[in-house]
């Protein structure tokens, strides 16, 4: 991984970088079985994880977190796909 | 099949899941018949199949090559906490169909009722049920699962629908 070359970067430009961790649609996954997801590997409450699904639903994806760490992104993306959702991350 | 299910939130965060004997037979069978491939890497069938990890897990990078290297560092272990999972719902199977799940039991059945559908379907698939053997299996997993996560966020999703109603009636 380039992750010393990024830091590097993320200096010069003075701008923050990070981890994005992101959910996608699919056609398994409901809106509750996310909100339980979203607040069992997260702690959001149930109410803006409803709101989190349904901007996936309309978009096709949401962010639900920006780390530096890019081990505690994929700590949260292999939860995430522990439990059946479709999650990634990339660097934004 | 007619089944029944029945999830009711109980005020300590558990869950109490009622299932109908032709459900919970499905479901029993279902679980063991995941363990199974997990330990030996197949799926039910007359072919076969692998059970992969692409089948259960997304790639976890747009590119292939940090997928592949996400993948030689937590798929190990992500197949053995599924494995872990569906042993206990198997070693905690009650004479009747209902079970009490505390946080970490609903946990389990999430993740295994969701997991367990990859047997049986392509879940990325456009179509997941269409042709596949096992539709019917999957059909009850995912009821089963749903059920589950409707009852874990229980009051608060109660108050949310709540919330929606009164939304829509102030709209209206």
């Amino acid at each position: 991984m380039s992750g010393r070359k990024r830091d590097v970067r993320r200096r010069d430009s003075g701008v923050t970088r990070a981890w994005a961790v992101l959910l996608h649609d699919d056609d398994i996954n409901t809106v509750e079985g996310v909100c339980y997801v979203l607040y069992e590997v997260f702690g959001i409450p149930v109410e803006n994880g409803a709101h989190a699904a349904a901007e996936v639903s309309s978009t096709g994806s949401a962010v639900l977190g920006q780390y530096e760490s890019q081990e505690q992104a994929e700590s949260f993306v292999a939860q995430l796909q522990l439990y059946g959702l479709c999650a990634t991350m990339k660097w934004v | 099949m007619e089944g029944y299910i029945e999830a009711i939130s109980l005020d300590d965060g558990a869950i109490r899941l009622t299932l109908s004997p032709d459900v919970a037979g499905t479901v029993r069978t279902s679980v063991g018949q995941f363990i199974e491939a997990l330990e030996t890497g197949r799926r039910p069938g007359v072919l076969r199949r692998r059970l992969s990890n692409w089948r259960l897990f997304a790639h976890a990078y747009p590119r292939p090559k940090p997928s592949r290297q996400f993948r030689q560092r937590h798929n190990g272990w992500m197949r053995e906490s599924l494995h872990a999972s569906a042993c206990r719902i198997r070693d905690a199977w009650p004479d009747e169909p209902t079970f009490v799940l505390d946080r970490a039991a609903i946990a389990d059945w999430f993740a295994v009722c969701g997991q367990a559908q990859t047997l049986y379907i392509h879940r990325r698939s456009p179509n997941p049920l269409q042709g596949s053997f096992g539709h019917g299996k999957a059909f009850w997993l995912a009821q089963v699962q749903q059920y589950v996560a409707t009852a874990a966020c229980g009051h608060d999703w109660q108050r949310l629908l709540e919330y929606d109603d009164q939304q829509d009636s102030q709209g209206d």
